[in-house]
């Protein structure tokens, strides 16, 4: 409950936000937008998304990298102040649909949770949610991964840092595709579940 | 499934009431009711047994099959 208040909250002030920026003459507002990107200074300090790497040198390489160490891979945000009433607006935009995307999945899970607090979650509407929630977690990231990718090309025309560099490739996270499969898994396995109960329920 | 359950004609042959048989097989009127109107998916063979046990019957009277078109 507390939750879906909190978003419905956040979802009401950024469209007042949005508003505001396309009803004043001048909107000039911070807008903090997440980007990933790369440092060469001091000593080429890349920054993105963290994982595991394997990188096999030859001789020569081994021997002019023994013992250096970069800081690889770190997620980050861009603080912009901007009077641009499009980039606003397209920020805006976006906070929007992942505000409206998220009291979604949140209604979802209560529903969920609302079947099981009533003592009867094996219903076949429970193996739909859970799909939902599966395919709202997928969609999520690729959509994520897509707007990191645009803040990064905005970044990249229109923010100039000496030694940096913006990413000009999307990063998916593997990993959340996969629990996204996973959760796509044991909503199937519900919905027989499901039919089983309702078997079990109607045999006398 | 196209199977029928004659369970009011056979109550009617014995003179007994629903509640009458509830009691005498151990189910409940809820679960009979679901028999008697058709919207059972299973029925085991125990309760099967006390059916024709208490309404003195073979299966085949109290199961009967009936095409899907003159069912509706």
């Amino acid at each position: 409950m507390c939750i879906t208040v909190g978003l419905a909250a956040a979802l009401l002030a950024t469209v007042i936000a949005a508003m505001a920026a396309l009803v004043k003459r001048d909107p000039s507002m911070t807008v903090m937008v997440p980007v990933s990107f790369s440092m060469d200074a001091p000593t080429a300090v890349r920054l993105g998304r963290s994982g595991f790497g394997f990188e096999i040198l030859n001789p020569k390489q081994a021997a002019n990298r023994e013992g250096r160490w970069r800081i690889d891979s770190v997620d980050g945000s861009l603080k912009v102040a901007t009077s641009s009433r499009v980039f606003i607006l397209a920020n805006a935009l976006i906070v929007i649909v992942i505000l409206a995307f998220a009291l979604y999945v949140v209604g979802q899970l209560r529903g969920v949770v609302r079947t099981v607090g009533a003592g009867q979650p094996f219903v076949p509407e429970n193996a739909l949610r859970i799909r939902r929630v599966a395919l709202a977690l997928i969609a999520g990231e690729l959509a994520g991964s897509a707007i990191v990718f645009a803040e990064n090309y905005y970044a990249m025309t229109y923010v100039p840092v000496a030694g940096l560099q913006f990413d000009a490739w999307p990063s998916v996270d593997v990993a959340s595709i996969g629990y996204g499969l996973i959760i796509l898994v044991i909503a199937e396995v519900f919905r027989i579940g499901t039919r089983l109960d309702e078997e079990q329920s109607l045999t006398i | 499934m196209g199977i029928r359950i004659n369970l009011d004609r056979l109550l009617f042959d014995q003179q007994l009431t629903l509640t009458e048989l509830a009691d005498r097989v151990g189910l409940t009127i809820v679960n009979l009711s679901i028999l008697k109107t058709n919207k059972a998916k299973a029925i085991r063979f125990s309760t099967l047994e006390a059916l024709c046990r208490e309404l003195k019957c073979q299966p085949g009277d109290l199961l009967e099959w009936v095409p899907e078109r003159s069912r509706k």
